[in-house]
């Protein structure tokens, strides 16, 4: 019994807050459009290059264009922040720079990463996926020692809303991005057009 | 004559009176589960409690809230039982428990190694993460116990025979697979029971398939055998040594010697009343030994161990906890559904293209068991755990759809179809079967608080007449837009699913034989199968909507209801309706959540 007062005295103010803050899943201003993604579910995204400038499949074809900037304020760790900028073409593919604004032991603060990707589409679950993928330096005193750093981006979302949950996967060594992550950190934001 | 009877007569009483001392002879058993999980706060507690300033004890990674259960509240456990080396503790963890221990803590793992050879500690494990396992088809299981048996015998660690799971699952369906890898003892949560049979002294043991069965934490004392139990603990092993602290307050989860001291001296207590401190198994085949039958047990449903106030498994699959705001069980159960197609296809494609990734997938199914652990549902998932679930399940995804694509890279082919069932792929695209009918075959009833909504009919075949069926809810008007629910009207006093683990058999219950507390219930349907009655059939597109069946014990309507959604996105159920028989409706459900045929 007295345990129970201790914990509801010291979450009160936390559930006080909680209640008054936004709620993260809430889209108060509710631009909830993703502004992408009108392709028809039978659309395939066969193209395994994830960078538009090394679509070498037919080099006389043109350069896929550019079809939106998108700017991404992340949730990371749930209690963090970072940044995500998109630049997404024709051929469904992106471009991407990623700023963390936290350390952790996978990754740095404030030094950006850059990166490509695509979307990928699961027409029978009305799903939807940006992944990308970035190199980063060593961590230093991290958990993957001197090694430099490969991460994983991977952001889904249901239909056409604009709600994106994912998470950002370390794997030490670079070009690594398979086996045994370091770390799964988590991802979360609203993709609006940046103005 | 007269002495030859006199002789027989002093012979039959000594027999008499030697029966009657045998039968109350008693046999006392002091049992335990420690039910330990490491992902107890998975992702650890960063944003846990959204305060404007830092609460530094509160921000703590996965790692550390890792570290500080074995320091806490595992190890002081296994330091108790240094001092008695004829008392036996059940501690039960997932396979990924010993892992960490590999990784951070040797010296525990050493210690643990020990204790468990030496048979003071029952090492019972099922799952390789903490999986809501019943929820899911039963491939997922069987990778993550394959990997559990063989992170035990990387460590030479003795597994039990017994089992004991997660939120303490249990599902008629596990008999057969604890049967066909080793396992023998049940141990059935004594609410589980209860909350579907009304309460009734336990028997010593019971059968279950061709092993058996007991009900934890319920005390036996049975006049017939003599056999008497009590059982010390029976809970989260976290909360025993740290005076009932739990992870999620970490200034406060500390080893408590004072508690550990009290559970030591009420052991000793009963040793001295001529109790065995003892393991399950252990029990288990002393009964046998003794000669003591089991009982049968009544034809239980699957679910978890506090069925009352989880109100059994909707908690994980639809219902919203103190934190419900940020809870979105039906997109997470969702992806790990798609996360197990992706995954299911990318062995197939990586097959038939004659690629080796077997690391690779191995590893991918791993993430995808983490994304499977319960807790990213329920039972009060804050939003951390939510996401880190997603995040697994994101990039078991991920890595599978990349397999595919150097498949179909490696067989030259543009547009796939990947069927996971013949385990062929051909070219094709994908399509939506079926042409949309005005008249709907059935009258369902759909209810959203604050959202629009829209049902549309598609009739595939018309024999046996099957439909699929989807609703679209609208984003809602405001954040009170959290509860979308659908009835199916049913029939009859049948209730028919699939028990967890076995996909292919339909299991029979007699709804009117159950008295449940609440007089409903919330099945997993697993595969996404329930029966309507009247040969109709509903099936959850599991990758679509993945809830819970609510049942009652007096009307035949079936319920899917979600209390959880986004407010503010759009959401489509689907649903396939089906009328034939159990091997039409089995193979249907199968095609769409079990081995799927995917178009990429």
């Amino acid at each position: 019994m007295k345990r129970s007062w201790v914990i509801l005295l010291m979450l009160l103010p936390a559930l006080i807050f909680a209640t008054a803050a936004c709620d993260k899943n809430d889209d108060d201003d509710d631009d909830n459009d993703a502004a992408v993604d009108d392709d028809t579910p039978a659309d395939d995204d066969d193209d395994d290059d994830t960078t538009p400038a090394d679509d070498d499949d037919d080099d006389d074809a043109p350069p896929p264009l550019e079809t939106g900037r998108f700017l991404l304020h992340l949730d990371f760790e749930t209690d963090f922040r970072a940044h995500l900028r998109l630049v997404q073409y024709s051929d469904d593919t992106f471009t991407g720079q990623f700023l963390p604004k936290q350390s952790f032991d996978v990754i740095t603060a404030d030094v950006p990463l850059e990166g490509a990707g695509k979307m990928i589409r699961f027409p029978e679950a009305l799903g939807r996926m940006i992944v990308l993928k970035f190199q980063g330096p060593a961590v230093s005193g991290g958990r993957c020692g001197d090694l430099p750093m490969s991460y994983s981006m991977a952001l889904t979302a249901k239909e056409d809303n604009g709600y994106l949950v994912g998470g950002l996967t370390a794997y030490c060594g670079a070009q690594t991005y398979y086996g045994r992550p370091a770390r799964v950190m988590r991802l979360s934001g609203l993709q609006t057009l940046e103005e | 004559m007269m002495k030859k009877r006199i002789v027989l007569m002093v012979l039959l009483l000594t027999m008499l009176v030697g029966a009657t001392t045998a039968a109350a002879q008693e046999h006392k058993y002091a049992l335990s589960v420690f039910h330990f999980n490491i992902q107890y706060v998975i992702g650890g507690l960063y944003g846990f409690v959204p305060l404007p300033v830092d609460y530094p004890l509160w921000e703590i990674g996965p790692d550390e809230a890792e570290d500080m259960i074995v320091i806490e509240s595992f190890k002081p456990i296994l330091d108790l039982l240094e001092d008695h080396l004829d008392w036996t503790l059940s501690l039960e963890l997932q396979a990924y428990f010993i892992e960490v221990l590999a990784e951070r803590h040797p010296q525990v793992l050493t210690q643990l190694h020990d204790l468990a050879q030496g048979g003071q500690v029952e090492l019972i494990s099922f799952h390789y993460a903490d999986q809501l396992f019943i929820a899911f088809p039963y491939e997922d299981w069987r990778r993550s116990n394959e990997r559990t048996l063989d992170v035990f015998a990387e460590y030479d660690l003795p597994l039990s025979g017994a089992v004991f799971c997660q939120e303490g699952q249990g599902a008629q369906g596990m008999a057969r697979r604890m049967e066909e890898n080793g396992y023998t003892v049940m141990a059935w949560p004594k609410n589980l029971w209860k909350y579907q049979y009304g309460e009734e002294p336990a028997k010593p043991y019971y059968t279950f398939g061709n092993i058996h069965l007991v009900q934890a934490g319920k005390g036996v004392d049975d006049a017939e055998t003599g056999v008497k139990t009590a059982w010390t603990f029976m809970g989260d092993g976290e909360l025993l040594a740290t005076g009932d602290w739990d992870p999620y307050f970490p200034w406060f989860f500390h080893t408590n010697n004072d508690a550990v001291e009290e559970y030591e001296a009420n052991l000793q207590s009963l040793v001295d009343d001529n109790y065995v401190i003892s393991g399950i198994a252990d029990y288990v085949e002393d009964l046998i030994d003794l000669g003591i039958e089991p009982d049968d047990p009544p034809n239980l449903l699957d679910g978890t161990w506090q069925p009352g106030s989880t109100e059994s498994v909707s908690m994980w699959l639809g219902r919203g906890g103190l934190w419900r705001k940020d809870e979105r069980d039906n997109h997470v159960r969702t992806l790990c559904m798609m996360g197990h197609k992706e995954l299911m296809a990318a062995e197939t494609a990586a097959s038939v293209a004659g690629l080796d990734y077997r690391d690779t997938l191995d590893e991918a199914w791993r993430q995808l068991f983490m994304a499977e652990v319960s807790d990213g549902t329920g039972i009060n998932p804050y939003r951390g755990e939510v996401e880190f679930t997603i995040a697994s399940a994101a990039e078991a995804i991920r890595v599978a759809r990349e397999i595919i694509e150097r498949a179909k890279t490696a067989l030259d082919m543009e547009h796939v179809l990947i069927d996971t069932a013949a385990g062929t792929v051909t070219a094709g695209e994908f399509f939506w079967p079926g042409e949309e009918v005005a008249e709907a075959p059935l009258n369902v009833t759909v209810k959203a608080k604050n959202r629009e909504h829209a049902e549309r009919w598609f009739k595939l075949s018309d024999d046996p007449e099957t439909y699929r069926l989807e609703i679209a809810f609208t984003a809602g008007e405001d954040k009170e837009a959290r509860e979308n629910r659908i009835t199916f009207p049913g029939s009859g006093d049948q209730v028919l699913t699939t028990t967890a683990l076995i996909d292919d058999e339909i299991r029979t219950y007699t709804r009117s034989d159950f008295t449940f507390e609440d007089g409903h219930f919330y099945m997993p349907a697993p595969i996404g199968l329930v029966g309507l009655g009247g040969g109709w059939w509903a099936i959850k597109d599991m990758a679509n909507v993945h809830l819970a069946a609510r049942i009652t014990d007096s009307d035949p309507d079936v319920s899917f209801e979600d209390l959880t959604p986004p407010w503010s996105e759009t959401i489509t159920w689907i649903f396939y309706l089906i009328n034939g028989d159990d091997a039409q409706a089995l193979a249907l459900a199968d095609s769409i959540n079990v081995h799927p045929t995917l178009a990429r």
